[in-house]
């Protein structure tokens, strides 16, 4: 479904990503992670078109995205859940979410979308008039997770949605995702977070420096002990 | 009586067009985070294509803004897509030049076109006068006040509650995170200059009958606009509005009050005093 071949980015003449291929299947979670800096937020953002890649290519149900703008390819049916959140923290939880169906496709099944996400994230729906700003950080995760679900994506990308949260809020936003899955959302896991990462998702990529350095099925991978090292950079 | 009756009307007229220049310009700012320094100009250059539609076929302004509103408004097109669009990323003070130069070719090719000479736009409706009660107020100044409240009210209501104004104010808060929701950014962006130009035509009609125009009261305009959207916090729209009201009632109160030269000059005492103790200005956001 979604597909990187050999692609190299970077900002300027800063070199990120060396010649990184991945591959994500329909029904799947898949999740990359890595230590800071190893380039994991450059490559959604690659694949979100908020960056161009200097070279390869990233195929979207056989269509190259890399030519297409960011807008496009949400169109297309791929949503990004950014790090931090990034909400637009003026507005209020409702708002937010009705921004986030804004492509044509989503804002014909939006009703439908906000019963589900309030099924979802039962406090959203309690809460829709309260300004996005104002809540808490699990609450913030949430309405990110959910304003990324009203574009009715076909890949969910989720970059670092453990950051900032307790072990408990983790663990019930990880739920979330194996529930999601099961819903036949196909997620691709961008993680520092190893072991969370690890046991919500089916296979896994190791990255360092930019580049794949282990993939695998993520629960041999959980037992691995160079995953560990890749982490500590030796 | 009768005089403060008068004063406020027409204190609230001018704050009415005040608050629609001053909310384009709050809302182009807002979208692009560049200042159109040549707000003020365009509304000179609306006001003489009222005197030419008049003299050429006769049209009363309030019937030309039909015409002189859509030429405005492909006009901020050109100006968003051929100049803004191409230097919007190399910082404020490239777009700041360009606009400064602008200033002195429209003026000069107004001055050029116009001569020097102040003109009044004629309207059928300038010696009318509404008479309620015994109050007498003059009817473009009620014309102009009731149309810049509906439309300040008509486009918060757009910002609120339609995709459009929702995209707008995601724009406004962060243009990447408004790209990720499939917003195509720079057409928001173009169409935010449009009609900001649009209310610069608008504005233009609405004062036709009461404002002498000169090729050189544009600068003017454009700097009471940008206090306004100082004082009202800076692409917020709602404060522009309501700065821009106030602005207007302070200004023809303190005219009846303490005389002609010092109220010209309170709009810039009050402009200092809000740097001083509120630089954030009434509101925050869009």
């Amino acid at each position: 479904m979604l597909r990187l071949e050999k692609v190299t980015a970077g900002y300027g003449v800063l070199q990120v990503l060396h010649e990184i291929s991945l591959d994500l299947d329909t029904g799947e979670t898949r999740s990359v992670i890595g230590a800071n800096n190893s380039g994991k937020s450059t490559l959604l953002k690659i694949i979100s078109g908020l960056l161009k890649p200097n070279s390869g290519r990233i195929l979207f149900d056989g269509i190259d995205l890399a030519s297409l703008p960011t807008d496009e390819i949400v169109n297309q049916g791929l949503a990004l859940v950014p790090e931090r959140r990034r909400l637009f923290s003026n507005m209020t939880i409702y708002e937010n979410l009705l921004l986030g169906s804004y492509i044509p496709r989503a804002r014909e099944r939006r009703k439908e979308s906000l019963e589900m996400v309030y099924h979802l994230f039962p406090v959203l729906g309690k809460r829709q008039k309260q300004i996005a700003g104002t809540l808490s950080g699990g609450e913030q995760q949430m309405l990110a997770i959910a304003r990324g679900l009203m574009a009715e994506p076909k890949v969910l990308l989720l970059d670092e949605p453990s950051l900032g949260l307790g072990p408990l809020l983790i663990k019930d936003i990880f739920q979330t995702f194996i529930h999601l899955n099961q819903q036949g959302v196909c997620i691709l896991l961008v993680e520092q977070n190893a072991t969370v990462a690890l046991k919500a998702s089916s296979q896994s990529y190791v990255l360092s420096h930019g580049r794949v350095m282990l993939s695998g099925k993520s629960s041999e991978l959980l037992q691995d002990k160079r995953v560990e090292d890749i982490y500590m950079g030796k | 009586m009768e005089l403060w009756s008068q004063a406020l009307l027409i204190g609230l007229a001018r704050g009415g067009i005040y608050a629609l220049l001053a909310s384009g310009l709050t809302l182009a700012y807002a979208v692009t985070k560049q200042l159109h320094l040549t707000h003020g100009n365009f509304v000179c250059v609306a006001l003489y294509l009222c005197i030419v539609l008049a003299g050429s076929l006769a049209l009363d302004p309030y019937i030309s803004v039909l015409i002189t509103a859509p030429v405005l408004f492909g006009i901020g097109i050109l100006i968003y897509r051929y100049i803004l669009c191409r230097v919007m990323d190399s910082g404020i003070l490239v777009s700041f030049q360009i606009f400064l130069g602008l200033i002195f070719v429209i003026e000069n090719l107004l001055l050029g076109l116009f001569t020097a000479t102040p003109r009044l736009i004629p309207s059928f409706i300038v010696l009318h006068r509404v008479t309620l009660g015994h109050l007498v107020l003059g009817l473009p100044h009620l014309i102009a006040f009731i149309a810049a409240l509906v439309i300040g009210l008509g486009f918060y209501w757009m910002l609120r509650s339609t995709d459009f104004g929702r995209a707008i104010r995601a724009v406004s808060e962060d243009m990447e995170t408004a790209s990720l929701m499939g917003i195509r950014v720079r057409r928001v962006q173009m169409m935010v200059w449009a009609l900001a130009f649009v209310l610069i035509a608008v504005s233009a009609s609405l004062v036709a009958p009461w404002w002498e125009v000169s090729p050189f009261i544009g600068l003017d305009l454009t700097l009471f606009a940008l206090i306004i959207l100082v004082i009202g916090g800076m692409g917020n729209f709602v404060g522009a509005l309501v700065a821009g009201f106030a602005m207007g009632l302070i200004e023809s109160i303190a005219g009846l009050t303490i005389g002609g030269t010092m109220a010209a000059a309170l709009p810039y005492i009050i402009f200092i005093f809000f740097l001083f103790f509120r630089p954030q200005g009434l509101f925050r956001g869009v």
